[in-house]
Formats: C-alpha cells, sequence, structure tokens
C-alpha cells in the first residue's frame, strides 16, 4: 500500500514496485491511510512522512497500535531527522530517504517482508 | 613552527580583519605553507600560524572591508584564546591552490569517525554503526582518479570525487555526543551511498568537498553544497522537469518516461531531455529511431504472410 500525497510520488513507488508487488491501495493522506489500512490489511505499507491532515508519523502510530506487526516503511526527505526518530518511535520499521533509487526500494520492502 | 619543509608560497596582499575598520588596509606579503603550518610575511613582520590552530578557510569577509576584491582567502585561527581572521590575495589560481594544500595537511592521515554505508540508494541502514578510522586524501595526475580512502578495522571506504553527488552536514550522536556530521552522497558502480564522516577539521573536509563540487559544476561558484536544497546549480527547472529528474533518478529509463508521465507525449518529453542536456545535468547515451515501414516494407510483409 502506497501513502504519498504527491500522486507523482505514489507513482513513481508504483513504477518500481511493480515488477515484483502488487499494489492494493493507494491513500493521499494519514487519515486515508488508517481506513484504508483497516480494510486492506497489507503486507506493507511505504509512507511518507509530511502529508495534510494527519502525517505520516501521526498515522504510523495509529496503525501499529492497533496492529503491532503492521510493517511501515517510511519515506522521508533529506534532513528530517527529527522525524525520522519520531518514526521510530511511532513503530515505523524501515526508512527511505528521497530521491530514492528503485532497486533499493525493492530490497527493503523485501528485507522486511522476510522478517 | 616545527616540520619547516616549504609545500607551496604565494605573493599577494593581505589584511586582518577588524570589523570596526571603514575599509581594509592592504598590504604586499608572502604566504609560505609548510608541513607545520603557515608563516604570513609582510614589512618586517613574520607571523606562523600553525595548523592546528586554523578554525576555518574561506570564510566570506564583508563587503563593506574587502571592496571589489573578489579572489581572496580568508584563513580564521586561533592562537592564545584570540582568534584573527587574516584576508590574502593574490593570482586566483595560487589562492586555489594555497587552500587546497592547506587543507589536505589538515585532513590526510588523520583519525575520522565513519558511518558507512548510512543509506543505500536512498534506504537507511539502521544496523550500521559508527566506527573509528583514518582519512586519507588520494591526489591523481590531473585529478581524475583523486579520492578519499578511509581506512578502518571492517574494511577500507573509498568515496571517488568525481561521484560524489552532494553534501550536507547533519546532527548526530556518536557515542552519545551530538556533532555536527558531513553526510556525503555518492555513487559507485553498482548503488548510491551515503557516507557520514566527522573529521577533526570538519570544516576542512566541507570546504575541501564543496570546492571540488563548485570546480566540477556540480554546484555552482555561489552555492553552498551544505545548505542542501537548490539542485542544478542556476538551472531554474519546473514542475514537470523536476519530475522527470526524480523519475529518472529512480531507475525509469529515458525511454519509458513518456507512458510513466501521464499526459505528456513524446516532443514534449524530447523538448525536456534538450533543455536538461543544455543544463548539463542529463547527458546523451544514444538517440532513438524511430521509424515506420515504406511500400517496398509493407509488399515484403503481405508477401510473408502468405507463405
Amino acid at each position: 500500500m502506497l501513502v504519498d500525497d504527491s500522486k507523482f510520488m505514489r507513482a513513481l513507488l508504483k513504477k518500481v514496485m511493480a515488477s515484483a508487488h502488487n499494489i492494493v491501495g493507494e491513500a493521499e493522506n494519514g487519515v486515508e491511510a488508517v481506513d484504508m489500512y483497516e480494510q486492506l490489511s497489507p503486507d506493507i505499507v511505504l509512507m511518507d512522512i509530511v502529508m495534510p491532515h494527519m502525517d505520516g508519523i501521526l498515522a504510523t502510530s495509529n496503525i501499529v497500535g492497533k496492529h503491532p506487526d503492521a510493517k511501515i516503511i517510511m519515506c522521508t526527505s533529506v534532513g528530517q531527522d527529527e522525524k525520522v526518530k519520531a518514526a521510530i518511535k511511532a513503530g515505523a520499521r524501515g526508512y527511505i530517504t528521497k530521491p530514492f533509487q528503485g532497486p533499493s526500494v525493492l530490497k527493503e520492502v523485501e528485507s522486511l517482508l522476510g522478517q | 613552527m616545527a616540520q619547516e619543509k616549504v609545500v607551496t608560497w604565494l605573493e599577494g596582499k593581505l589584511f586582518f580583519v577588524d570589523t570596526y575598520a571603514a575599509r581594509a588596509n592592504w598590504v604586499p606579503c608572502k604566504v609560505v605553507l609548510t608541513y607545520g603550518g603557515i608563516w604570513l610575511m609582510y614589512g618586517n613582520e613574520k607571523r606562523g600560524v600553525p595548523l592546528a590552530s586554523i578554525a576555518s578557510l574561506g570564510r566570506e569577509v564583508s563587503k563593506k572591508l574587502i571592496g571589489n576584491v573578489s579572489d581572496y582567502l580568508s584563513i580564521a585561527y586561533v592562537v592564545g584564546g584570540k582568534e584573527t581572521t587574516v584576508a590574502i590575495t593574490g593570482q586566483s589560481a595560487q589562492l586555489k591552490k594555497l587552500k587546497k594544500y592547506i587543507m589536505f595537511l589538515q585532513l590526510n592521515k588523520k583519525p575520522v569517525y565513519i558511518l558507512h554505508p548510512a543509506k543505500v540508494g536512498g534506504a537507511i541502514q539502521d544496523k550500521v554503526s559508527w566506527e573509528q578510522g583514518i582519512l586519507n586524501v588520494v591526489w591523481t595526475p590531473g585529478g581524475a582518479a583523486d579520492k578519499l580512502v578511509v581506512q578502518r578495522k571492517s574494511g577500507n571506504v573509498e568515496i571517488a570525487m568525481g561521484e560524489i553527488e552532494m553534501i550536507r552536514t547533519e546532527n548526530q550522536k556518536i557515542n552519545g555526543k551530538p556533532q555536527t556530521i558531513a553526510n556525503i552522497k555518492h555513487s559507485s558502480a553498482d548503488n548510491v551511498y551515503n557516507t557520514f564522516i566527522l573529521a577533526g577539521i570538519q570544516n576542512s573536509l566541507i570546504e575541501y568537498i564543496n570546492d571540488h563540487l563548485k570546480e566540477q559544476g556540480v554546484i555552482s561558484g555561489h552555492e553552498d553544497g551544505v545548505a542542501g536544497g537548490g539542485g542544478g546549480g542556476d538551472a531554474a527547472l519546473e514542475g514537470l522537469e523536476d519530475e522527470i529528474l526524480v523519475a529518472l533518478y529512480s531507475g525509469v529509463s529515458a525511454l519509458e518516461v513518456p507512458t510513466f508521465m501521464d499526459g505528456t507525449d513524446v516532443d514534449q518529453v524530447e523538448e525536456i531531455y534538450d533543455k536538461l542536456i543544455s543544463y548539463g545535468l542529463v547527458e546523451l547515451v544514444r538517440l532513438r529511431k524511430d521509424v515506420k515501414l515504406t511500400a517496398k516494407g509493407r509488399n515484403i510483409v503481405n508477401k510473408k504472410m502468405q507463405m
């Protein structure tokens, strides 16, 4: 499942993931992400940090609060160290900084799926 | 100062920065760099600046003081608890050489802390820890294969200067102590890596890499790579151009971009490629051929299908 307020970033992640994984849902903000997680129970979530309505950290905290085994990878921008720390506390299990390289995202996803 | 073997020298003018002065009082000087430090010789004076006392290089001096002088090197140093800044002007190439050699002496064979790889292709490697190492600044003829090599117990880390994309500073805790580290993003044959380094003279490490990026045109002359943001130097990119660059970076093939960028036709994308090439942000690998069948070609296909 992809969560990002940028349509372009969602398309890019979809393109990167499409070779090996199915994208079951896309959300534009944290509120949508929390609802969608309940409905779809995806294997893994790629979650942007900065989003309107509810950011990725709060959304992660909400999802992990109900589903402690949820596998969430945060997608951060360069220089968001403090947010990364908050995401770790919230329960994120992987971290990717933008701009990313497709094969590394896939590797990170597969590594987390294998845990 | 010990170790008096001369490394390089220049003749020019200098002044000691006094922020309360109305303007700079340049005096003719000779500046000699030795393995131990810098000798400033002017008038009847000879002042030694030990390498270890240098706090920063290349800091900007107020325009009010410096006037129209654009080529200068400022050196801030601390002796006896007092910080002094001297500005030196001379031939541009000599100033660059002096600065580069000072930084080399400050950095080469010095202990550092290193975290490598901190990121691979953007993915943070949270199982990697900080290690101690020795930084080697490797110069090669013509500079083509210059590199930074950090020797550490778990293996050497080599960062080719020509493969550095970016440097910025970040706050990190090392052994529980907050430090401002250099985050160096660089590529190798197989991937893009972020390596974090904390050097004894951190300013010089950052300045050394920034000067290299400016020389290579990776960042513009006035741009401070450390500040981050503002990709592409002076290139003024619009939304679609930005997105195409990001897509290419992430591994979308140039030929797939028109399909990937919903609603963008091939001609529009190729125009953007031309613009990006002119900015030096992408390079031409090959020209794609687009063909259509001639009547003769169609005739052959028709015959083949009758067989």
